[in-house]
């Protein structure tokens, strides 16, 4: 209401092989839980845990592109080991980040027949994700525990979140398909 | 597991649900002509007034006071906070029978914006919160319990439950034992009867508390959009907890595999006091550990406040609240207490009096060790159980946990943490195959000390590198041969083949199952065999040499065992960066058929939808590399091959990636 919109941090952490699933799946969860307009629930499976799905044709399309974009972005800096913005290791590990916001549309007042309408963001939040490799079997296990363990997390943090925080969401005024806009930036330069 | 969302019909019609009074409810589940309104009453618009169409449930009632109208939609909201509610976790739990409308299509209840398949099963439990005036008579809480039935079992089966470390537990005795009832009850078939309750579920219209009090004068649709997430998220939160985990692996199979348990509910009013001791806080099993402190925990939730999560370890239990909603009449609240633990199974009783005679865990097949992601107990109690902390359970001594197929990643050598006391066995199985290897081994030819690491990496491996591993380690062995120079070294054998045959099967009958201890054994054998066969001229010589060579070699197998682990991997490597060579130009070539039906694109075609498809793969770490040839050099990522293969342990075929990348 006042101030900075609030936003939330996720933190994932996955290897090379599921690190797209991961993403996308807690992608998902966040979209199922924002996505104000009726919806006929669905499931996927990431990891052995099972998470929402949205199934509309533009949130699946855009949670893919994005989180290619964002995989492709940690293949690039995992290799190059340049960017120092993604912090990426010598161990080979590397980092990225994606941030989800959602916005209003608020309508301005028109002085006289135009309305210009402000989307100004109420919610954000932010992906953070650790790719992760392995020189030895134990470790890739090891890693494997960690990134069933973060998507654990990371969706329980979900469910816990949107539960406390519901203050904030915005009044639904209007009865178009999606009452929020959203945008999913990757690798958002704060 | 991909489910296919069926969208919304959009004609299916009001609800004609006998028993509901037509007055209330789904009245407003008209407009279907509208393709942008949703049908429904759930509309939120309906409830902001914007959307201007008036209920006939308002038009009906006695007076047209607005006062009249809020009141029936509070009532709405919270009839339908229960029944939705009660139906969103029933459908979780059960496969409840659709039902379809007068027009064919099937009656979906759109309540909270969450379309989900309406059912008639329920009707009548439910009764006592479809009335019309529960904004003012508050109705009982609405229980529901989820529990494992036990009714189809045979006579000679019994219902187990796995603990932490593995060990089987009879339930029905662990339930008889609290005293429920003193005959043991017995199903149709003359089995052991029980009931284990998994979860109990609770949806109330509260009592007006302080954090409710702020609430009082909500909105109506600010109470509806909140409620919306409420909902999404005790849809989502049913798929995080272990019974859910146990009813698709018991609803996979049908009564014979599931071994005859049904993961069954119940709807009963809560509030009254029941005449038999509460299945649910019945330990099924003596937990070892004592209740940790709740911080130990707290890396799993970030809000761990303790009016939303609170584990109760002595019991095993969990309980969880969900943030009350709160409306004009009260806050609205879900709640759920539910055990942590449903690794449950079906185990012939046989099996299990012979498991408790020799106290061995027993990894049986029907036995899934469902990890419930949410109960970071077990995790934290292997920990535990390991290394005393009990905190992060991601250490590798960890691992060899009760899952059949863990041990194989035989830990025995290297990270095995010290104050273990409940993973010996597994360790040991596994260091006695290790030596068992070894002891077959040594009869080889080769360097077959080191196998071992190789047999190792190649069971955990993709079945590829398996097949690799083989025919490259005899280069290595040659290599590391001429280095070390070990007595079964190929160069050296053929000129004393003879002797040393029957030297290695003499010292391998008596090797104690280390490499060093046998060729040390064999070191003194081989002199004491000199002594033996008397003067000899060259051949003496020859082998007064060797016999220097292989006390020589003791030390050295000492001291480079590490080495030529690192050496095979090299080699390995250096092998994959031949194969990347050629599967380059393979690919290349494929790329140049512009995806053409070759294999690569066709394996392409079978990868389910959202497997990551795209990502190169070793053996995939090949075209991995394939990706990077105008980037990087190739031996630089062949150098850098073991990351990649590393995490591909157990994972699926190399896929390449997709075909508009190349």
């Amino acid at each position: 209401m006042d101030g900075k919109p609030p936003e939330f941090t996720l933190e994932l952490s996955a290897d090379r092989s599921n690190v797209k699933d991961v993403v996308k799946g807690i992608m998902h969860t966040v979209f199922f839980h924002r996505f104000f307009t009726p919806l006929t629930p669905a499931t996927h499976d990431v990891l052995d845990t099972t998470l929402p799905y949205v199934s509309e044709d533009d949130i699946e399309e855009l949670i893919e592109t994005r989180a290619t974009a964002l995989v492709r972005s940690l293949d690039t800096a995992s290799s190059t080991h340049t960017s120092p913005q993604y912090s990426a290791k010598s161990n080979g590990t590397s980092r990225g980040s994606l941030a989800i916001k959602f916005l209003e549309k608020k309508r301005r007042k028109g002085w006289f027949i135009a309305k210009a309408d402000e989307e100004t963001v109420w919610e954000t939040w932010t992906i953070e994700v650790t790719l992760t490799s392995a020189r030895s079997e134990p470790e890739a296990e090891r890693n494997r525990r960690v990134m069933e363990s973060s998507l654990q997390k990371a969706a329980m943090k979900v469910v816990t979140t949107v539960n406390e925080e519901k203050g904030h969401i915005p009044p639904i005024t209007t009865n178009e398909s999606n009452p929020f806009p959203y945008q999913i930036v990757v690798n958002p330069k704060t | 597991m991909y489910q296919q969302p069926r969208p919304a019909p959009r004609s299916a019609s009001a609800a004609s649900n006998p028993s509901t009074n037509p007055e209330r409810t789904n009245n407003q589940r008209e407009g279907g002509t509208l393709p942008h309104r949703t049908r429904s009453s759930v509309d939120l618009a309906s409830y902001t007034g914007a959307g201007g169409e008036p209920s006939r449930a308002a038009a009906e009632s006695s007076s047209n006071a607005p006062q009249d109208k809020e009141n029936t939609r509070l009532n709405q909201i919270i009839q339908h906070f229960h029944t939705k509610a009660a139906l969103t976790i029933c459908s979780a739990r059960a496969q409840l029978p659709r039902v379809r409308a007068k027009d064919g299509n099937v009656k979906q209840d759109r309540w909270f914006n969450i379309v989900l398949d309406d059912t008639d099963a329920l009707l009548d439990e439910l009764q006592e919160w479809k009335r019309s005036d529960l904004s003012s008579d508050k109705p009982p809480p609405l229980v529901i319990e989820v529990y494992i039935d036990t009714a189809n079992l045979s006579q000679n089966q019994a219902l187990v439950i796995a603990d932490e470390t593995g060990k089987r537990w009879d339930v029905a005795d662990a339930l008889a034992g609290s005293g429920q009832s003193s005959p043991r009850p017995t199903n149709r078939q003359g089995g052991k009867f029980c009931e284990v309750v998994l979860e109990r579920w609770t949806i109330e219209l509260g009592d007006w508390s302080q954090e409710a009090a702020a609430g009082r004068h909500e909105q109506l649709p600010n109470v509806y959009k909140k409620g919306v997430v409420l909902f999404r998220s005790l849809y989502t939160f049913l798929r995080f907890l272990p019974a859910w985990k146990l009813y698709r692996r018991l609803g996979r199979h049908p009564v014979n595999g599931g071994g005859g348990l049904r993961v069954k509910y119940r709807i009963k009013q809560g509030g009254l006091a029941s005449r038999s001791p509460d299945s649910l806080l019945v330990p099924l099993y003596p937990l070892q550990h004592t209740a940790r402190r709740p911080e130990q925990h707290d890396y799993d939730y970030t809000s761990d406040s303790d009016t939303q999560q609170h584990r109760d370890t002595t019991n095993g239990l969990e309980r969880h609240r969900f943030e009350s909603l709160t409306c004009p009449s009260g806050p609205l609240r879900i709640s759920v207490v539910h055990r942590h633990n449903s690794d449950f199974a079906v185990a012939s009783a046989e099996a299990l009096l012979s498991s408790r005679f020799f106290g061995r865990r027993e990894s049986d097949p029907t036995t899934t060790t469902t990890m419930d992601p949410y109960n970071k107990a077990e995790l934290g109690e292997r920990a535990a159980s390991a290394n005393t902390k009990g905190k992060s359970p991601f250490k590798a001594g960890t691992l060899a946990s009760p899952r059949p197929h863990r041990p194989s990643y035989d830990q025995g050598f290297n990270s095995r943490s010290p104050g273990d006391k409940t993973e010996p066995k597994p360790s040991e199985k596994t260091f006695m195959k290790t030596v068992d290897k070894q002891k077959s081994d040594i009869r080889e030819i080769g360097t077959r000390q080191y196998k071992p690491f190789e047999k190792r990496i190649s069971l955990n491996t993709l079945p590829q590198k398996a097949l690799r591993a083989p025919p490259h380690s005899l280069p290595n062995e040659t290599a590391i041969a001429s280095s070390t120079s070990s007595p079964m070294a190929p160069p050296s054998l053929p000129r004393y083949q003879s002797s040393f045959a029957g030297r290695v099967k003499r010292n391998s009958s008596t090797s104690q199952g280390q490499n060093n201890t046998s060729e040390g054994s064999s070191a003194r054998g081989s002199t004491s065999d000199q002594a033996a066969s008397g003067p000899r001229s060259d051949d003496d010589d020859i082998q007064d040499f060797v016999g220097l060579l292989e006390s020589d070699s003791v030390k050295f197998a000492k001291l480079t065992k590490p080495a030529p682990r690192r050496t095979v991997d090299l080699s390995v490597y250096s092998a994959l960066r031949e194969e990347s060579e050629w599967l380059a130009d393979d690919m290349s070539a494929s790329s140049l058929l512009n995806k053409a039906p070759t294999p690569p694109s066709r394996r392409l075609s079978n990868v389910p939808a959202l497997s990551t498809s795209s990502s190169p793969r070793p053996l995939g770490h090949a075209t991995h590399v394939r990706s990077r040839l105008s980037t990087q050099s190739i031996a630089e990522e062949a150098g850098r091959g073991g990351d990649g293969s590393g995490d591909e342990g157990e994972t699926e075929e190399p896929l390449l990636f997709r075909t508009d990348e190349v």
